[in-house]
Parts: C-alpha cells; structure tokens; sequence
C-alpha cells in the first residue's frame, strides 16, 4: 500500500470525500486514494513526482497542467493507453499503468537515448537513413519500440459499447467557467433552449480553485462560492441542460459540434455557438523546463484547493502578471515556503496580494527570469536571471523543490478558428484574441483575454444579448459592440511575453520532445514557414495539439526569421483538438445487413451463405455438380430477391425509359419484357436488366443487385426537370423473386397459377400478372440460366410460403434449389455478362458484342453521341467468350498473354459439365477476338491454350428457354 | 394447397425470443414474449418497442394528389412533415395521413383495412391525370416505440431532431444508418412513436433499436400490450 504526505484540512472548495477511501492499482501496487481523486492527484498525494516519460528522450516528466492540456500524465488505464490521469477520476480496482519506459518510470534505462542526442536532430531519419534502403527496414522498427507512446494491446477484449447522440438546440455554450454559465443562464432566460459542455466533473471553471474573494450579487465571496451559486443557479432553468466531464473537440460547418462525454459521442447542432472555453498557461522556454517540479501556477492551485495537496515544500514562482502573486499567496496559506517571487516585469504595478507576501517576507524580485531549473531528476533548485539577458554574475540559484510558472496565456481558441473564426495577437496582453467571427458564433470570457471577474461576466452578458438578437433575426452587434465593451476590462489584465533564453534542452514541444534548437535549426535548413517547420519538427502535432507548445513555436519562428509575430502567422487549427478514440468515431458496432424474405428457409438448409453488399445470398445447397444437373434436366429454383426492382408510372414513363435506356422502350407492348442496357453520358454501361410493360404507362424494371439505388436516383435525376408525368418507385424490399427453371418448371407452375403459362399464350419475354397459389404475383419469362423458366415476382411478406408452395410442388419431378455459384456457371454457359463482373469502368456495349441493344435510330438517350462515336470507332479491346481443355483450376481474373505479353484477362470463368471444358468469358485485343483465334491464359505460374468461342457454349439457338 | 400466410421479417426473431404467436388477415402478430401485464408496466416505465409491419401503407403521389387526399381525407390537411388522423370519407375507417412533400403522401390504416382503403384512393386517382397510388405495405418494416425513454433511444438511433419533433409530425431520418420514416404519433399517448425502415433491412433495424434501448429499459412487446398501452385499432388485429 503506498500513501504519501498527509492531507490539508478539509475546506469547501476541496472535491474529494475525506471519508470515503478508494484503491486501485497503480504499476501493481495499490494506491490509496479519496472520492473525487484523479488518478494523477491520487498518485501526487501518495508521494509520485514522476508520471511519465517522454517521447523521444525518455526524460521523466511530472505534473505541469493538472487540466488535461499537457502530455506529462499519459498513463495506461484499465487497458487503454494514452490516458490523461489528471482527467481521469479513480475508481475502486482500477488498474494504472505508466508506459513509454523499462523497467519503470521512475528509472527508465532508456533514457540513455539522451546521451545520443547530438546524433538525433531534427528530421535525422530524412538525413541518415535512407542510403542503403534496409538501413530504414532496420532502424524502423527500433525507432517504434523506443519512442512513442502508450501500446494498443491486440489481445484486448473491447471494453467499452460506444455511442452516439444526436442533440439539438437553440444555444451551445461550450465551457462551465464563470462565462459560460452567465452566458448559459442569460440565454435560458430568453426562453431558448440551452445545452452546456463542460470538460469538468463540476461547473466554475477557474473559480473553482480559487479562494480569493470576488464582489458578486452583493457580497464579497471566494471565486468557489461564486461558483457553486452560478452552477445552482444555472441548474433550476429547466430549459438548461448540462453536460458534465464533457469535452466538445471540433467545430464543423453547419453549427455542428462534436462532443465526446465518457463512451458516447454526442453531435450537437445549434442555431448559436458560444465560445466560453477560456485559456490555459502554458510554460516558458529555460533549460530543463520540462523537469518534475515545474509546474504551472494554476495546477499547483488546483491541487491546494482542489485535493488538499501541498504541490512542494518551497517554490519559486516565476511569473508576469498578478495571477503569480495570488499563487505564492495561496501556497502560503497551505504551508509552503516561498522561496521567491521573481516577476519578469522591470517595474511591475504590483497587486495588493504582493505587500501580503512582503509581510511575510517573500523576497519578490523584479526583471528576473528562471533561466533553468537544477536537478538531476526532479528540480532541486531554480536558476534565477536577469530577463533581458544580463551578465553572468547576476545569476543566482534558489534551492526548492517546485517551480511555479505563471507566465504566459493562450486563449483555448480552437473552436473559434474551426468555425471560421479570426485571431489576432492583441500586444498589450500577450493573447491571441478572435477580432472577427462568423454569423452564430460567440465568444466569451478568458479567451477573449479577459481575466477579472466583473469583465468576464459583462462578455459573457453581452455574447448572450448578441445571440438572443440573432435568435430573434434582428441584426447582432457583435462582434464590434463587444469589442468597444471590452477595452476597459483588457487594460485590467495586462501581462507580458516572456523573453525565451538559454540554447540546450529548452523544451519547446513537450509531446514530441522538440527542444528551441531544434527550431532553430529547422529554420536555418529553410523551414522558415510556420507551417513547414511544424510537419519538419512535428512540434505541435502531439497530444496536446500545440495547447503547451504552439505560441512558443511561433515566437521562435518569429525570432529566427527576423519576423513581426503576426507575419509568421500561425498553423492550421483542425479537429479533433483532443485525443478521441477511433471507437467513438465509429460509434456502435451496427453494421447493416438485409435479409431477403426467405432467408430463414436457405440458413435452414444451408450454411454456405455468402455476402453480396450488405445482402445474404445462398452460395449453395448441395454441390454446384446437383444444381446444375437438376436446372439442366428437372428444375430448380434460386431466390432472386436481391435483384433491385423499380416501379415506373406515369403517362411519360415511356419517355423516361427511352431516355435512359439505350434500347427502345416506347413501343414495347404491354404483357412484353425487354433487356435493357443502362449507359453513362460516356457510353460506359452502368447496369442491365429487364424492363417489363405491365400497361399503359405502367413499367416494372429489375436492376443488378448492387446497383438499385443507383438507377433509382438515375431515373429521377433523368426526369427532372422535364415536367413529365412520372414516379419512380424503389419496390426492392417490397417485392420478393424466385427463378424457377428448368425443363419441368412448367409443369411445377401450371398447377400452382391461374395464368395461362403454355407457350402460346405465354412466349418467351412475355410478362403477365396473376395469382401464384393464392398469392398476387407477376410473372416474367426470361432466361437468365438458359433454360425455360419464369421469374415469379410477388410481396415480400410471402417470401417463406411461396418458396415452401414451390418446393413442394416441384418435389416430385425433382425440383433443388440453386445458389449464387450454380447460377453463375448455368449463366456463363450462354455468355449472359453480369455488369460490374464482366464489365468495368471502360466498358460500351459495342465492345461487350452487344451492339443490338443499342438503338441510334432513336431520339437522344444518355450516352448516345459517344456510341454513336463508338460505334464507328470502337476501342481496342473486346469482350469474348472462350473455351479451354485444362486440368487446373483457372479462376477469375486470370491474365489473357498473346505472344508473351499481358494483353487482357478473364473476367468469369467454370468448368462446363455439358462441355466437359471451362468456358468462360474475357477481355482480349480486338484482333484478337475473332471465332476460333487462339488465345492463352496465365494461371498458377502456367500458361495455357484456350479458343475464343462465338456463339453461347450452351444452347446457342435459344431454343430450351423458348 | 396450404393457404397463404403473411410474414413480417422479424417472424424469425420473434420466434427465437419465444413470442407467443397468433395471427389474423393472414399475418402473423406477436401477443406477447413474457406476460402482457409486464410489458404494459415496461412500455409505461421506460419503455416497448411492437413489431407494426403489417401496419397498412398506401402512398399517394403526383402533381394532384393533395386534391384527391383532401376530397378523401376527413381530418385536417397536414403541412409537409406533419400528419393528422381522420376517416376516410365514405366510410368509418379511421386513417392516418403523412405527408412527406407537398405532393406525396402516406396513408397509414389498420391491417384489415388495407384492401378498402387502396381501392378507395385508386379508384379516385384513376379519374385525375397524374396522381398514382401504391400499395406499398410489403415495402416497410414498422416499428411501434411507446414510452418516456423512446426520445433518449431515437436520439442515440440517428439524427432525428427527436426534441424538435412535436406530435403529428414526422421525418425522413436515418436510423441505426439506414434510412427511415420516423413519425411522432398524435396523443394520447405520450411519446409514441412510429418507424418505418426498408423491410430488407428489418431484423437489423429492429435489433439496433433494441441494443440503443437496452440502457435505457426498453425491450420488445406484443400487440396486446400495445393495444392496453394506446387503444388503437390498429393493434385489435390478433384473434387472442
């Protein structure tokens, strides 16, 4: 059991429960811990300094942050790496891990990399190894397994069901702060819905932590009393709903915002967005910057009065703005030592909080920076210098254990750029801040640069009055009424840049371990754009996404191109601005399947059930040898349910077709069935299949399975506009098929139906509508397999009766079903091509020997002037069927060789048994597709002979399907 | 012969949860999987989700086929996404309209019902130059959604803009990632819900709803449970 210093006394700012206890694991050992920890507050109060080990240089690194924006506290929780621990809340059992570092993270051997640094500059896997090419092959994998972050274990079990949500309303305030909810609150009282995000377990942003007295409502109060009466407030609107331990990561066109809250992510869209997301610190560049015990001002408030953590024993704070001055003094009040307060600023207006720390004698010193901190693994002392870079002698070392950085700001801005937002740095705070933003989007509060109480609140009041004009649609005055508004409370919250010193490992990016010098050099090899030296160096593209290191990266971009900052510009802000798990992203694990209305019969019968596009099909039911014998010479049955099925009515339902078609449809008769060849503008064919005339403008029209919503949207895309009368009706899940065929499938359906199905009355490509045993149905002679056979179309709640009726009418003259592989040989028997198998993207039905289905004689069609073009000039390849003697085993896609060269390849190929041959079906040089030429296939490392064919390998004439 | 029999395509589902069947106008209806009184206390609790499949729908379109629907139509015309209840003129069968354009509408009507009320808009259709009316009660799978915690599943289904959806309205969504009918039916009672989704797709669908509403209470009902719940005739199809 491990626990380390004791507790403060509880005081009503703290989230942690004194009397409930948690434990969980953490490298094995169990920790103890307080309800309302975070793991990284936990670990901090059981005495660990140590959290993580960086990226490259395996440098051990501590708390700087304690607010999810740093990468220091990456650890592996319950399995899942890359887990923030400062956001991470502690649960009873569970089970923590440090990672990046062996044997531990309190001593990793391979921080020995460091000591090799002068041979890892920037970019030195571009300079070092690329000649000879294994050299990569060889250092890759090395290079993996040493740097880098948590591993994604490949054993894991998933470990959490994802979500998503979808939410809608009025106003979308993201942030919980003292903004946030004044804006929230202002807002609801409008009467418009209102959705808050907050990444926080509780509202109050910054107030939160803090114990200063504030003037609100009144009364003088400290900032978490402040909030936790803004947050009761908020939460009695009823018209308020509050997302808690919410974190919004991207801001898309249309209001939408991306909200990731635990496992479910939730896609909020808004008439009005506001921006309420405050700043962050960030550190300042000195040697050895990135050591446990440098910590950033807030963090160490967070832990005082938050946790009732002491952050260290004695700190230096090093600061540029008041907000150092109210640190020390709360570090005072919690028992520390203050071993200095050294203030960049030569002559600061020093706030009321410093003549407290003068009481208590804090040396406070003026136009003094921390040039390094000192230490071997955690800081041992600071490093004091003149800030404007004095001579050596005025450097001092203060011995302590912390260092307190409060010297820079970053407004939490990216949102605002997503949406179209433009900043600017605003020289007299040190922040970028947005001086333009689009229609409906808002800003409010710290990441307008504002830092008291009173301004924060009046911004949030006046982004609140803006939205409620825009929600009214009267004209909105923000952002120019704000600005003028604003002027007045950003001269309360001046502050100043940080000059950035000393050349050796003054860490820049903290993700990457991308230290100054690297960006110096970077730019001396001519990455003097921000934008190339960010993908050159990778600073800025770690988990933080450049919250700790972007400005600094600008401002030495800035230094070392002899460049104003706003001319160095910044780098291109895009989501997500936080680490989301792919799992989110993809959301429950729904994956769409249709089911034809008589799949339960085939899984009855059947196991070999295959996947075509999000449909189940049948590969067979016996053997492909007891299909094909039985259709041959009996009958069979396969369900074609899957094929598309479109219903077009209307008086100008003729004219569609021959628009679309390149066959004629107008004069096609009721009670006929034609094929019909789908074209592009191109004259590439698109889809086939039959078009049967159920009456006067009345067509019914099957599609290639994959292909129905396509020609669905084809169709109606072809007749609008027109001012036809015509409506097309997608009846593909409506209506179920079956293909009955064979030479007895006569003698199955006559019984069974009360239409006339002889010959005579009923000939091939003929349709007729009636009952098929009681059920209502259309009937369809056609011969896709090439034998006599009707398609029997009919309502899909039918689909297990009608295959039952059929089977057992058939069962006494042999009737078998038949599936998808048996179809596709009894097709390819007579050369029947199956468009997106035997065609591709290049594919005219002149090349394809199907000129007859085009009709030039007819008024324009899709694709008619590129074929008419074809037809005279058709292309260099042609689609032909062959046939070879062979004792392998070819299979689709074989290459066609002529005189050793590639030169085609085979699109669908079987073993005929009534050839006692394959037969198949290729693409071949047109000089080469004439009857009888010898072509060769290359399969299995050999090549073999086979015979181009002209006529259908299997009843050419036609004259078993007539 | 054996007669015809009609089946939803969650037939198969609802055998293997061991739903007591029974049938009427040749469908198959599911009374119940536990007891009837349990799923009427879920369905008020949190939640019920019943198979409507065979749930009649007609779908009238064309330049002119609001003028057919009102001369039809007893209830109020509906706005595009917005449905009404009333009866179909001529007769006492009580109708649902849904209207998805300014000139497409669906007729929704209790199973038994289905014959007369095509035939009914058919026939009138038949008279104008481009109105055309299809039966296109094969074509969907419904879904009934009944109870408080319905919104929170839709929201988690796809992006319906379920808060914004007051009753007697309706929208073409996605749902589960497939596309969908979603209708707000009228009250009483309180969030319930009809959704239409390709039949293809109707085991698929019907699970993802089952899976979005598992957190949340929901679990599948019959028709009687349906019928103590709303009082619709659409439900008094099964011979119990």
């Amino acid at each position: 059991m491990s626990s380390g210093p004791e507790r403060l006394a509880a005081a009503p700012s703290h989230q942690v429960d004194p009397s409930q206890e948690v434990q969980f694991s953490y490298n094995g050992r169990r920790i103890k811990a307080l309800a309302g920890d975070t793991v990284a507050s936990a670990l901090f109060a059981a005495g660990r300094r140590i959290f993580s080990r960086s990226f490259k240089y395996h440098r051990p690194r501590g708390l700087l942050c304690c607010s999810g924006d740093c990468p220091n506290c990456i650890m592996e929780v319950d399995g899942r790496p890359n887990i923030r621990a400062c956001r991470t809340s502690v649960r009873e059992g569970m089970q923590v891990c440090s990672q990046n570092a062996w044997p531990s993270v309190e001593h990793d051997v391979l921080r020995v990399i460091e000591r090799f640094d002068r041979f890892l500059p920037i970019g030195f896997y571009y300079k070092t190894l690329y000649k000879p090419r294994l050299l990569w092959k060889i250092a890759e994998p090395i290079i993996r397994r040493l740097a880098g972050m948590g591993r994604v274990r490949e054993d894991a079990q998933p470990h959490a069901k994802y979500e998503h949500r979808y939410e809608y309303t009025d106003v979308l305030v993201i942030g919980g702060g003292p903004a946030g909810m004044e804006a929230a609150g202002h807002v609801a009282a409008t009467g418009a819905s209102v959705l808050l995000a907050d990444n926080e377990p509780q509202l109050g942003g910054h107030l939160r932590y803090e114990t200063r007295l504030h003037s609100y409502q009144g009364s003088d109060l400290p900032g978490h009393e402040v909030a936790r009466k803004m947050a009761d407030s908020l939460r009695a609107q009823p018209n308020v709903q509050i997302l808690a331990e919410a974190t919004a990561f991207g801001s898309y066109e249309g209001n939408l915002v991306p909200i990731l809250q635990g496992d479910t992510l939730i896609h909020v869209r808004c008439k009005a967005l506001i921006v309420a997301t405050g700043c962050h610190q960030y550190p300042s560049v000195f040697r050895n910057n990135d050591m446990p015990g440098v910590m950033l001002s807030r963090a160490a408030l967070r832990l005082i009065n938050l946790f009732g953590i002491r952050p260290g024993n004695r700190a230096v704070v090093a600061t540029s703005n008041e907000e150092g001055y109210f640190a020390a003094l709360e570090c005072l009040r919690a028992g520390m030592e203050i071993a200095a307060v050294v203030d960049a600023r030569h002559s600061p207006e020093l706030p009321p909080q410093a003549a407290d720390l003068q009481a208590q004698n804090v040396p406070l010193l003026s136009g003094m920076i921390v040039g390094e901190a000192v230490g071997s693994t955690t800081v041992e002392g600071a490093m004091i210098a003149p800030a404007d870079g004095g001579a050596t002698p005025e450097k001092q070392t203060i011995a302590c254990d912390l260092i307190l950085l409060s010297t820079a700001w970053q407004g939490n801005a990216a949102l605002l750029l997503q949406s179209g937002s433009r900043l600017a740095l605003d020289k007299e705070i040190g922040q970028q801040v947005p001086v333009k933003t689009p229609p409906g989007i808002f800003a409010a509060g710290e990441v307008l640069g504002l830092r008291d109480l009173p301004g924060i609140l009046r911004s949030a009041r006046l982004s609140a009055e803006a939205v409620t004009q825009q929600l009214r649609q009267e004209q909105s005055t923000w952002p120019e009424h704000l600005q003028a508004q604003l002027e007045h409370a950003r001269g309360q919250a001046a502050a100043f840049a940080m000059p950035i010193a000393g050349p050796r490992k003054n860490f820049v990016c903290l993700c990457e371990d991308v230290v100054e010098k690297d960006l110096r050099q970077g730019v001396e090899e001519g990455f003097d754009e921000i934008e190339t030296l960010k993908r050159y160096s990778t600073v800025s593209m770690g988990p933080c996404q450049g919250r700790m290191c972007s400005r600094n990266a600008t401002e030495i971009c800035s230094y070392a191109t002899n460049r104003d900052f706003g001319a160095v510009g910044t780098t291109t802000n895009r989501p997500p601005i936080h680490p989301v798990p792919l799992g989110a992203l993809a959301g429950p694990e729904w994956h769409p399947v249709k089911h034809t209305s008589m799949h339960e019969k085939h899984t009855a019968v059947t196991t070999q059930i295959m996947n075509m596009g999000v449909w189940k099909r049948p590969l067979l039911y016996s053997s492909v040898s007891e299909e094909y014998e039985a259709v041959r010479t009996r009958a069979g049955i396969i369900d074609i349910s899957t094929l598309g099925k479109l219903v077009v009515k209307g008086s100008d339902a003729a004219a569609l077709l021959d628009k679309v078609y390149t066959h004629k449809f107008s004069n096609l008769q009721s009670g006929r069935t034609r094929y019909g060849v789908i074209c592009d503008e191109s004259g590439i064919i698109v889809d086939d299949g039959a078009v049967a005339c159920l009456g006067p403008g009345h067509y019914y029209i099957t599609t290639s399975t994959g292909n129905v919503d396509l020609i669905e949207q084809w169709l109606k895309s072809c007749a609008t506009g027109t001012g036809w009368c015509v409506h097309v009706y997608n009846m593909t899940s409506g209506i179920s098929a079956v293909n009955l065929a064979g030479p007895k499938s006569r003698d199955i359906l006559a019984p069974l139906t009360d239409v006339d199905v002889s010959s005579s009355s009923f000939p091939y490509m003929a349709c007729r509508q009636g009952q098929v045993a009681g059920v209502p149905a259309t009937l369809l002679r056609v011969g896709f397999v090439g034998e006599l056979g009707w398609e029997i179309h009919f309502p899909s709640e039918y689909g297990e009766y009608m295959w039952d009726v059929l089977l057992e009418a058939g069962a006494c003259l042999g009737i078998k079903p038949f599936g998808v592989e048996t179809q596709r040989l009894l097709r390819l028997e007579k050369k029947h091509v199956i468009v997106g198998q035997d065609t591709d993207a290049l594919s005219n039905p002149y090349d394809c020997d199907m000129s007859w289905v085009v009709k030039l004689d007819k008024e324009d069609f899709v694709g008619r002037h590129v074929l008419a073009r074809v037809r005279q000039q058709p292309g260099p390849n042609r689609l032909v069927g062959f046939h070879a003697s062979y004792d392998g085993h070819p299979v689709d896609g074989s290459a066609i060789v002529i005189q050793g060269k590639l030169a085609g390849r085979i699109t669908s190929v079987r073993f005929s048994p009534s050839l006692k041959k394959y037969v198949g079906l290729a693409w071949v040089p047109a000089e080469h597709a004439k009857p009888g030429t010898e072509i060769a296939f290359h399969t299995h490392g050999k090549t073999h002979p086979a015979i181009v064919a002209e006529e259908a390998f299997y009843d050419a004439e036609g004259a078993r399907q007539k | 012969m054996r007669s015809p029999y009609r089946l939803s395509p969650l037939h198969a589902w609802h055998q293997r949860h061991s739903a007591q069947m029974s049938s009427g106008e040749g469908w198959s209806y599911v009374l119940h999987y536990r007891d009837s009184q349990t799923e009427v206390q879920m369905a008020g609790s949190t939640g019920g989700i019943c198979d409507m499949t065979a749930l009649a729908k007609i779908d009238v379109r064309g330049d002119r086929s609001a003028e057919i629907v009102a001369r039809l139509f007893s209830g109020p015309m509906p706005e595009i996404n917005r449905c009404a209840s009333g009866v179909l003129s001529g007769s006492q069968l009580s109708i649902s309209l849904v209207r998805l354009t300014a000139d497409r509408f669906l007729i929704l009507a209790a199973p038994p019902c289905r014959e007369q009320v095509y035939e009914h808009f058919h026939a009138a259709a038949q008279a104008s130059a481009c109105v055309h009316v299809t039966d296109m009660t094969s074509a969907f799978m419904a879904i009934y959604l009944l109870g408080p915690n319905v919104p929170q599943m839709l929201k988690k289904l796809g992006s319906a803009p379920v808060d914004q959806m007051k009753t007697q309205s309706c929208a073409q969504v996605t749902t589960a990632r497939v596309w969908s009918l979603l209708v707000h039916m009228p009250a009483p009672p309180e969030n319930a819900w009809l959704l239409l989704a390709s039949r293809d797709y109707g085991e698929y669908v019907w699970e993802s709803v089952l899976d979005a509403g598992h957190a949340l209470g929901i679990g599948a009902m019959g028709v009687i449970a349906a019928q103590a719940c709303t009082g619709m005739e659409a439900f008094d199809v099964a011979t119990v």
